[in-house]
């Protein structure tokens, strides 16, 4: 779990006193562990909009994530991480988390925007063979390997993990004659395309059209996969109706680059149509992943000879 | 980002007996729920010792200010009276059901068949627990059959207790109920 | 102790009980269930009548129960919907928490008498079924 240090800023002392019990009360109950610090060492900022205008511009310039505190007689400003003061403990834990599900995504994106959409277009190609008895591999630049076949998508368990934080880009797929490591995981291939979509460039994904209006056929299981406030109102909007993609950033007032990325995500897996399109998205072998009883019974039902 | 309207919402958590909506607004609830469980004298239709007669009543601030009211509806059908009762109004409805109880599909239509006429605008989210147990339906099972019915609802994987997921499943009808505010094509 | 549905030769007792009480003046029909929502015994109800009865009257002492402790009252004891053509009332049946009766009143029944007739009926029945 990753560690995220916070600082409050020109806070009113009750609401600043507040705000530090209610830390210790959501320890634990995030999805990051909190600590307060110093503005020079925080990774976050907990800030009063009435506060010292230097210390904001010299946080903005840093490009890291603010925190909002509004009283009741100002209105809801554009900025993607605001609390009322009041606050209760639930809204807090819920705006903390949103914040480090943002960090924990973004360390990739920070070091520079991945160029190529080159691993997820292959992928694009091999969904409808991705059932078949033949392995694929695509590698990431620090030589991680992710085994495509099969039905399902093997890596380790530390690659899973960093694919899932965004933390890497992936070359394209090809064909080989070995087959993955035994520590290699399953992962539903689903899964995996989602996380390469959310983990592509920031721009539309090449295969996706400018003007053509989009929207979601099904819902990705948020359960399995964790998702942000942001990602649950672009599936929200794109349920109610199709858009263009820049149709989406206009409404939703998110991001290009996650908007993008959504787009990009959902139609990997398969959750995207085209309106007025005939098409059915491609379809992916639906492997699900097994439990060690169902790798008994599969071993057993192989071993006298029965169809899987 | 754009937000649902400030406003005041009802969710209302139903599914079968023992699926875990009330232990689901215990989990978010900010003030104490009101319960009304008594004895359960039915055992064989499900173990568990206590059951909700009445409703179940909770409440949330979301971090926008929405205020969102929580109820939870007994789980026997003997209760459908109830279920009426407390979904009109609703913003949305979260049906929560155990993947690993027999003929959980089939609850599944029980209780979308109930509420959906309560939810015109379809903001029903499924929340379905125990996916990982061996030889149980997929969320992919449950979203299918959603999908067979014309509804693209979210089929999400879901553990009871476990707070941050039960705040998602509050907060994707309140998306979605919001979208449908600010986007939705008239009837 | 745990209370699961009294045995059948203590409903059928119970079913009489409900009969004599039946003779009050404005009783249409007395249906005594568990606390949640099955029928025990009845009186003067169809089987349909009176399973909606017992799961209708099971909310309501529930939500009677918990607007009591809400309010710092202690224990619930009944409840009474009066409407135009007559009342209902729910009353819990023993001091365990296990049963109720529910009783349907045509507007002929004086409300005190009902009451206290119906008490009377209550404490019968758990002389019969909650020792």
């Amino acid at each position: 779990m990753q560690t995220l240090k916070i600082c409050d800023v020109g806070l009113q002392p009750d609401t600043s006193h507040a705000f530090h019990s209610m830390l210790k009360i959501v320890a634990g109950r995030s999805k990051a562990i909190w600590q307060l610090a110093e503005v020079e060492h925080a990774d976050v900022l907990f800030a009063s909009s009435e506060g010292d205008g230097t210390t904001f511009a010299a946080w903005g310039a840093s490009g890291k994530p603010v925190v909002l505190v509004i009283d009741d007689r100002s209105s809801w400003p554009p900025a993607p991480f605001v609390l009322r003061h009041p606050f209760r403990v639930m809204q807090l834990l819920s705006v903390l988390d949103d914040v480090a599900e943002l960090l924990a995504a973004s360390p990739g994106r920070a070091r520079g925007d991945p160029s190529r959409w080159s691993g997820a277009e292959s992928l694009r190609s091999l969904m409808p063979q991705s059932g078949n008895a033949a392995w694929n591999i695509a590698r990431t630049p620090l030589g991680e390997e992710v085994w495509l076949g099969h039905g399902f998508v093997r890596a380790t368990a530390r690659t899973i993990a960093r694919l899932r934080a965004g933390e890497f880009e992936l070359a394209a797929f090809h064909p080989t004659a070995t087959n993955p490591p035994a520590d290699a995981l399953p992962i539903a291939t689903c899964d995996f395309a989602w996380y390469v979509g959310l983990s592509g460039p920031a721009r539309l994904a090449p295969w996706l059209a400018v003007d053509a209006a989009y929207r979601l056929r099904r819902w990705p299981d948020f359960g399995r996969l964790g998702a942000s406030t942001g990602m649950l109102e672009l599936c929200a909007m794109s349920t109610v109706r199709a858009w263009t993609p820049a149709g989406l950033v206009e409404a939703s007032r998110q991001p290009p680059a996650d908007v993008h990325r959504f787009l990009a995500a959902s139609s990997l897996a398969g959750l995207l149509v085209a309106n007025g399109s005939e098409q059915v998205p491609p379809s992916l072998a639906r492997g699900r992943v097994q439990s060690g009883w169902d790798r008994f019974l599969g071993g057993l039902r192989r071993h006298l000879g029965l169809a899987a | 980002m754009s937000r649902t309207e400030t406003g005041e919402f009802k969710i209302v958590f139903t599914g079968p007996m023992g699926a875990g909506k009330t232990t689901a607004i215990a989990a978010i609830s900010e003030v104490e729920p009101v319960r009304t469980e008594v004895e359960n004298t039915d055992r064989v239709a499900h173990a568990k010792e206590s059951t909700t007669v009445g409703f179940d009543f909770g409440r949330i601030t979301l971090a926008d200010g929405s205020v969102v009211r929580l109820y939870g509806t007994p789980g026997q059908v003997r209760y459908r009276f109830m279920w009426d009762i407390l979904g009109r109004g609703a913003a949305g409805v979260i049906v929560l059901l155990d993947a690993g109880e027999p003929g959980a599909l089939v609850q599944l239509d029980v209780f979308v068949d109930a509420f959906i006429p309560h939810v015109a605008h379809g903001a029903l989210v499924v929340g379905v627990g125990r996916t990982d147990a061996p030889n149980t339906p997929s969320t992919d099972a449950f979203a299918a059959r959603l999908d067979a019915r014309g509804l693209v609802a979210p089929a999400l994987s879901a553990a009871a207790r476990e707070q941050g997921g039960v705040m998602a499943r509050v907060r994707t009808p309140v998306s979605i109920h919001g979208s449908h505010s600010a986007h939705g094509l008239p009837a | 102790m745990s209370s699961m549905r009294p045995a059948k030769l203590s409903r059928e007792l119970a079913r009489k009980v409900l009969e004599g009480y039946g003779e009050v003046a404005g009783v249409q029909c007395a249906v005594l269930f568990s606390s949640d929502g099955f029928e025990i015994a009845s009186h003067a109800a169809d089987t349909a009548a009176s399973a909606r009865l017992a799961a209708i009257g099971s909310s309501l002492a529930a939500l009677g129960t918990a607007l009591a402790g809400e309010a710092g009252l202690g224990n619930f004891e009944r409840t009474t919907i009066e409407s135009d053509g007559g009342a209902v009332t729910i009353m819990r049946v023993g001091s365990s928490r296990s049963m109720s009766l529910a009783v349907v009143a045509g507007k002929d029944a004086v409300l005190g008498q009902l009451l206290w007739a119906t008490q009377r009926c209550c404490q019968a029945l758990a002389k019969l079924l909650d020792p």
